[in-house]
């Protein structure tokens, strides 16, 4: 196990390559549809498209994932000229991380405010804290590059005295 | 302070009730001492932080800089893949980080320097106060600088 990702115990050197730094900057949503500089979650303190659905629920993700382009699809195999992301939802059926599968077959996985990684297989970083993947999703590379929708910062916090 | 000597003076035995994190020492007749923080630090990442938390806060104020650096690694170890902030935020190390009070602004204000992480709810929650822009949420550096400015203007940070 490497110690930076204690709470992924499968993932090691022989199923894994970390690919960048370490940095808070963007996350596994963001890095899904290639984007490095900003966080997206449907929370107080990231961004997310103006008028999606803000709520950590499945139905959130799968509306921006469709919202850029994404159709469901039943697996995660590699299918030339199409990007496949997989979507993991935790114990409790709650949106845990997302995925996205390279050119090569490998997954690309964002690892919360840690480090890229690549991986084989999507089973190294199930677990109790990720859970499983929950749909596949594709979209056609003949689309063109991702383009987010207007993104949205949350509304107004109340702070209580 | 020599333990074993105070004890020796005192012409009790000590029994050593726990081993791990804040030990705690109960005299035959059933007076209780506690010497919290006086273990190595290195120890603490094996602390029960359910259990150990009151006693965590009678450390904090000795020590209150090792013992919020310990609690600020085990997140960020044992949370940092998680991107939910609001599942992180569940974490106990994140309530004892919150348990600290006050007193712990001026470090987590310096963790967004020294070892970047998602410490803003942290910082809102125990300030009541959010500098930081909408227009800036979700971009770390943005957000990180408006609450470094917040502690400059304060004198809480250099």
């Amino acid at each position: 196990m490497n110690p930076l990702f204690a709470g992924l115990p499968k993932l090691n050197k022989l199923n894994s390559k970390i690919t960048s730094a370490q940095t808070p900057r963007y996350n596994c949503v963001a890095w899904s549809v290639c984007n490095d500089l900003v966080s997206l979650w449907p929370d107080e303190d990231n961004r997310w498209p103006v008028g999606f659905n803000r709520t950590e629920t499945l139905e959130a993700f799968l509306e921006l994932f469709v919202g850029v382009g994404f159709l469901q699809c039943v697996d995660g195999r590699l299918e030339p000229g199409f990007t496949r992301i997989a979507l993991f939802v935790n114990a409790e059926g709650k949106p845990s991380h997302v995925a996205r599968q390279l050119p090569t077959g490998l997954w690309t996985s964002k690892l919360g405010i840690l480090a890229d990684i690549e991986h084989r297989e999507l089973s190294v970083i199930e677990g109790k804290d990720y859970g499983r993947v929950a749909i596949y999703m594709r979209r056609s590379d003949a689309n063109g590059p991702i383009q987010l929708p207007p993104l949205h910062p949350p509304p107004p916090l109340i702070i209580l005295p | 302070m020599n333990y074993a000597n105070f004890f020796e003076r005192s012409g009790e035995t000590p029994k050593i009730t726990s081993y791990i994190g804040f030990m705690t020492m109960k005299p035959v007749n059933g007076q209780r001492v506690t010497r919290p923080g006086f273990f190595d630090i290195r120890f603490i990442s094996a602390v029960d932080t359910k259990t150990a938390a009151p006693l965590a806060l009678k450390a904090a104020k000795r020590n209150i800089g090792d013992w919020f650096i310990a609690l600020a690694t085990q997140w960020t170890r044992e949370t940092g893949h998680v991107a939910s902030i609001a599942r992180r935020r569940q974490h106990p190390a994140y309530k004892n980080i919150i348990k600290l009070g006050k007193s712990a602004v001026p470090l987590l204000l310096d963790s967004l320097r020294t070892r970047p992480d998602y410490w803003f709810p942290a910082l809102r929650e125990l300030t009541g106060e959010d500098p930081v822009q909408d227009d800036d949420r979700g971009y770390y550096d943005r957000m990180a600088a408006a609450w470094l400015q917040w502690g400059k203007d304060r004198q809480l940070i250099a």
